[in-house]
């Protein structure tokens, strides 16, 4: 049998005429002024990122690039010489970009499916099924969300080291992909709010309990999944400061760190803006492009509904 | 289905990940070489540096040198994690203030027996040795550099203003009237309708260009700001100590009067308030903002590469007791659990040695030590077109002092900091250094 | 069958989760300077706490961010849902607002400084080009935190936004159909209807966006590092400062401690308030 993968309830369109009311109006420019100031942070780092720092100082206002030039995407990439990046008030620190990326991707990935998995798991056994404890223990998942995150920064640490895996990608990866307090709960509201009509259904076709997580609710939760699976993708993408303390060299570094090099050399100087702003479009470059080409997927994919 | 890509997808993952544990890297000590790992913050050194490892590695054909750099904010987060993991690298970049905190905690390693075993000439350092012993007497790290202040002038807007080269370079200072200085200042601003600080008219809201940038700064020591005035009248931060004061001048007369007097051009509309403007001094004065500067030494590369903008270098001012001003030398620790020690001394004490100082030294990204490597960076300069002679008669004349070593210096930055901000900020009065001498006191007094 | 389940997530908690909150908690009863082993003092760091003028001072700085940073972020995202959701169901608008949630903090907070920055911004420019002075965003106490709110606003709200219009698309038409009949108007809707409705969610979203913001730390450690004079040395930057900068990890887990205990007790108060568990559909 299979479940349609269904996103989010079929848009009801309104039978009402569109008139031009002053309420839509207004409606209209506040959504225009908020795609507005969303997006144009996106065109002003685009906009940094070609131009030069020295002539950005005598026309901080063009919304074109001043003194245009590639610099510092180059500076970015690696491919700019020392001396021609310090010419341009930049940095003279070099990148291997593609090595980080490969690095992030690997990260990333192998993260995201373990986390996702083994809260969907989890989920399934604190919704679905009847065991003594549960709401005990799904209340003490719970209370760790709520952990500061320094507190267990530390131990932590000293624990991957303490297992060896410092500077590895295991080392990166373990803490944060067995245990998600956040994908369990949010899978578990959802699963909560499933009808048990089908689950019935299955069960007096004799289906097993495995063949039930497995055939029935889980593509009963694929929104869900799909929408943790992205949100989890982008977090741990994102991610700087645990990566920071477990890497000691660039081998498994991913590409937030990659390109912190261009934040303040030293305390006295000044950032490097437009290589900064190169840097950050280049970190968001992968996260934009995926969004370009699975974006509406995605966007729909944010629902509460799922089965119809 | 869902189900099936689920499954492979975590297949091909487990399989993978079996390879990931190990996927680390060591220092490979492959084909019998040993790697010695330095750190550093600052992106021009390592470059620099760079220049001296070809030469290094000929002379010792079984190490080989990896330089690595981490930007200034993450560099010391970094060290940290190192020391607790035990994976700190063999030898790092660092400055005065921590001294106390690694040596303190026996992360870094005594120099002493290295120094005595190869006869190391520790005096060919110009400054800053007294600076790197800790309490217990020992040295703990070579400084190889030095730096300090100088004042970088418009050489157009000068000219503009009537006022000769040789004037900007013998400006006089007192704390009560501003002395020469002042008087210079007043001259250099222009408000945004062309009258001059020091004319009637002046518009003390709506200025143009100011005389100086700004003096105000948070830190401790105002190295690049308003350390070269409050010097001159013999106020020193820790005191006649040179090395681990326990207690800090704050709540001094003299340190008064000097940042009443910083923050006094700020009101009269003669220099940006702090905070005012955010970018370099190099681009300040390239967007014609100011017309002169107070910068470090290390800037002189920088702010004489700015298109279109000529710069003239002048010694700080001359105050009451001459000149003076605090300088900071940096120096290279080694981590007390590397594993190849001698190899990183090797490494250490070759890139301290007057070869390859005068070698990486010739950027002018940091000023060496050693006096002959000085010489030959300032006579490579001035074949680029850049005269920063000045900077060695301050060296040689007696004008720098060295940055005090202090106890809990990290604690004391987190703690003073804040309160010098929210004096320049114009929150509070020059009573705020009573409050801060009590506070370093109770600082310093901890373990 | 359940253990079975839950055994990789069990294991993950107690492993990585329980395990260094308790010894979390133990560290800050003792003084530990990191490379040297914890010394048991007791109560000392609390006690020492409790007398910290900049504790105090950041707990204030940290509630200040959250509440401004919570309720703008909230009321912003409650209203483009709901115009999303009455006149336009456009994807590609969706999608538009959603962008900021792509990027990290860290590269968000790094392109607002560039724009706020006071000298060479983009908004300063504006501002004073429309002949206003220029702000001291990033620079002034009275603008520090507000500063920070704004982009924590602009980085979460087009997300919350898309989870509070999928929340609405989850109501019944039919429901609408009967308040236009009674003769409701659309405001009165939306109050008396929408908003109840939207309760479970708007109490999810809202916990979160708590919980989130008392634990700041990227945005201000890139665009204003506690400063100045520590008018926006949130929690989080004021415990970093003592555990990796000055190496006191015993009163930093201390401190952690207490932001512990009490983002337990406000989301229990949250959660008590909204009735989060209940939902209103009848």
């Amino acid at each position: 049998m299979t479940a349609s993968i269904a996103t989010t309830a079929p848009i009801v369109r309104s039978a009402r005429r569109r008139r031009f009311t002053a309420g839509r109006g207004i409606a209209w420019s506040y959504l225009v002024i908020v795609v507005l100031v969303t997006v144009f942070p996106f065109y002003w780092m685009l906009r940094s990122a070609l131009s030069n720092n020295y002539a950005m100082i005598s026309d901080p206002s063009s919304p074109l690039p001043v003194g245009f030039t590639w610099g510092p995407f180059l500076r970015v990439l690696g491919l700019a010489s020392p001396q021609a990046a310090i010419a341009e008030g930049g940095s003279g620190a070099s990148v291997p970009i593609l090595h980080y990326l490969l690095n992030s991707v690997i990260y990333a990935t192998s993260s995201t499916v373990l986390i996702v998995f083994f809260s969907t798991l989890a989920a399934y056994a604190f919704s679905r099924l009847q065991w003594r404890g549960r709401e005990v223990v799904f209340a003490f998942f719970l209370a760790a969300l709520m952990v500061p995150g320094i507190l267990t920064l530390l131990p932590n640490f000293v624990l991957i080291k303490d297992l060896g895996l410092l500077n590895t990608f295991a080392g990166i990866i373990l803490p944060g992909a067995l245990f998600s307090a956040f994908n369990i709960f949010f899978l578990r509201q959802f699963m909560l709010g499933l009808s048990t009509e089908i689950e019935e259904a299955a069960l007096l076709d004799g289906a097993g309990k495995f063949r039930m997580l497995f055939g029935v609710t889980l593509p009963m939760t694929s929104g869900p999944i799909v929408t943790l699976t992205i949100l989890g993708f982008i977090g741990i993408w994102n991610d700087y400061f645990w990566p920071l303390l477990v890497t000691s060299d660039s081998s498994v570094a991913p590409l937030t760190l990659g390109l912190a090099i261009f934040k303040q050399s030293s305390p006295q100087s000044q950032p490097d803006w437009a290589g900064l702003m190169a840097a950050t479009l280049v970190a968001a470059l992968p996260m934009l492009i995926l969004f370009m080409i699975f974006g509406k997927r995605i966007v729909n994919s944010i629902g509460f509904s799922g089965i119809k | 289905m869902k189900k099936l890509r689920i499954i492979t997808t975590l297949a091909v993952m487990g399989l993978a990940a079996a390879g990931l544990v190990g996927c680390s890297s060591t220092a490979s000590d492959a084909d019998g070489k040993t790697t010695v790992n330095w750190w550093t913050w600052d992106d021009k050194q390592a470059a620099a540096y760079k220049l001296c490892v070809p030469g290094f590695e000929k002379a010792n054909p079984d190490i080989t040198v990896k330089i690595t750099q981490y930007n200034v904010v993450d560099y010391f987060t970094k060290l940290t994690a190192g020391f607790v993991a035990g994976t700190a690298p063999d030898a790092f970049q660092n400055s005065v203030p921590n001294l106390g905190q690694y040596a303190g905690q026996k992360q870094i390693m005594p120099l002493d027996d290295f120094i005595k075993k190869s006869d190391y000439d520790m005096k060919k350092f110009s400054v800053g040795v007294g600076s790197w012993k800790y309490t217990d007497g020992k040295q703990y790290g070579l400084p190889v550099d030095w730096a300090g202040a100088a004042i970088y002038f418009n050489q157009d807007l000068v000219q503009a203003a009537g006022i000769s080269d040789s004037e900007i370079k013998s400006m006089t200072w007192n704390p009560t009237d501003g002395g020469t200085f002042d008087k210079i200042v007043s001259h250099l601003t222009i408000d945004k309708n062309g009258v001059r600080g020091d004319e009637a008219g002046f518009d003390k809201n709506n200025v143009e260009t100011y005389g100086i940038g700004t003096l105000g700064s948070s830190d401790l020591n105002g190295q690049t700001t308003w350390s070269s005035f409050a010097s001159t009248t013999g106020w020193r931060l820790g005191g006649d100590v040179p090395a681990w004061p326990k207690s800090l001048s704050l709540d001094d007369k003299n340190l008064a009067d000097t940042l009443n007097y910083i923050r006094g051009l700020g009101d009269r509309g003669l220099m940006p308030k702090f905070g005012q403007f955010t970018v370099s001094a190099a681009e300040q004065m390239g967007a014609g903002s100011v017309a002169m500067a107070e910068d470090g030494t290390w800037s002189a590369t920088s702010l004489t590469k700015v298109p279109g903008l000529k710069v003239g270098i002048a010694p700080t001012v001359e105050g009451p007791k001459g000149r003076s001003m605090i300088s900071n030398s940096n120096a290279d620790n080694i981590f007390v659990g590397t594993k190849h020690p001698e190899q990183t001394w090797k490494w250490v004490s070759y890139k301290a040695s007057a070869a390859c100082q005068t070698e990486a030294g010739k950027t002018a990204t940091f000023l060496p030590s050693i006096a002959s490597a000085l010489q030959s960076t300032v006579d490579y300069q001035k074949t680029q077109g850049l005269d920063i002679s000045s900077f060695v008669n301050g060296l040689k004349d007696g004008t720098l002092y060295p940055t005090q070593p202090t106890a809990n210096g990290q604690e004391l930055n987190d703690t003073i900091q804040p309160m010098f901000e929210a004096f320049f900020n114009g929150e509070t009065t020059t009573s705020f250094l009573k409050t801060a001498q009590e506070k370093s006191d109770e600082i310093l007094a901890k373990k | 069958m359940a253990w079975l389940l839950i055994a990789p997530a069990a294991i993950g908690f107690l492993v990585f989760a329980v395990y260094p909150t308790l010894r979390g908690i133990y560290l800050s009863f003792t003084d530990y300077r990191l490379l040297s082993a914890p010394v048991w003092i007791g109560f000392q760091n609390f006690i020492d706490l409790v007398r910290d003028s900049t504790f105090w001072s950041s707990l204030l700085v940290t509630v200040y961010f959250v509440v401004i940073a919570v309720s703008l972020t909230l009321i912003a995202s409650v209203v483009t849902a709901a115009i999303l959701h009455r006149v336009t169901e456009s994807t590609l608008l969706r999608g538009l607002i959603i962008l900021p949630f792509l990027i990290s903090g860290v590269v968000a907070a790094t392109v607002w400084s560039w724009m706020l920055d006071t000298q060479l911004g983009i908004v300063n420019v504006i501002i004073q080009q429309l002949g206003g002075d220029g702000l001291r965003f990033l620079t002034s106490r009275e603008w520090a935190i507000p500063s920070l709110a704004l982009i924590s606003v602009w980085k979460n709200m087009g997300y919350t936004s898309i989870i509070l219009f999928a929340g609405l698309q989850a109501i019944p038409p039919s429901i609408y159909e009967a308040g236009r009949l009674d003769g409701a108007s659309e405001p009165k809707m939306f109050f008396r209807l929408t908003l109840p409705l939207l309760r479970p969610i708007l109490a999810l979203v809202g916990v979160l966006n708590v919980i989130g913001a008392f634990q700041v730390f990227d945005i201000v450690s890139v665009a204003t590092k506690g400063g100045p004079a520590n008018a926006s040395l949130v929690l989080q930057m004021y415990i970093y400062q003592k555990a990796f900068g000055q190496f006191n990890f015993g009163y930093a887990s201390a401190m952690s401690l207490v932001l512990f205990v009490i983002l337990i007790v406000i989301t229990f108060l949250q959660m008590r308030l909204l009735r989060a568990n209940e939902s209103d559909t009848n």
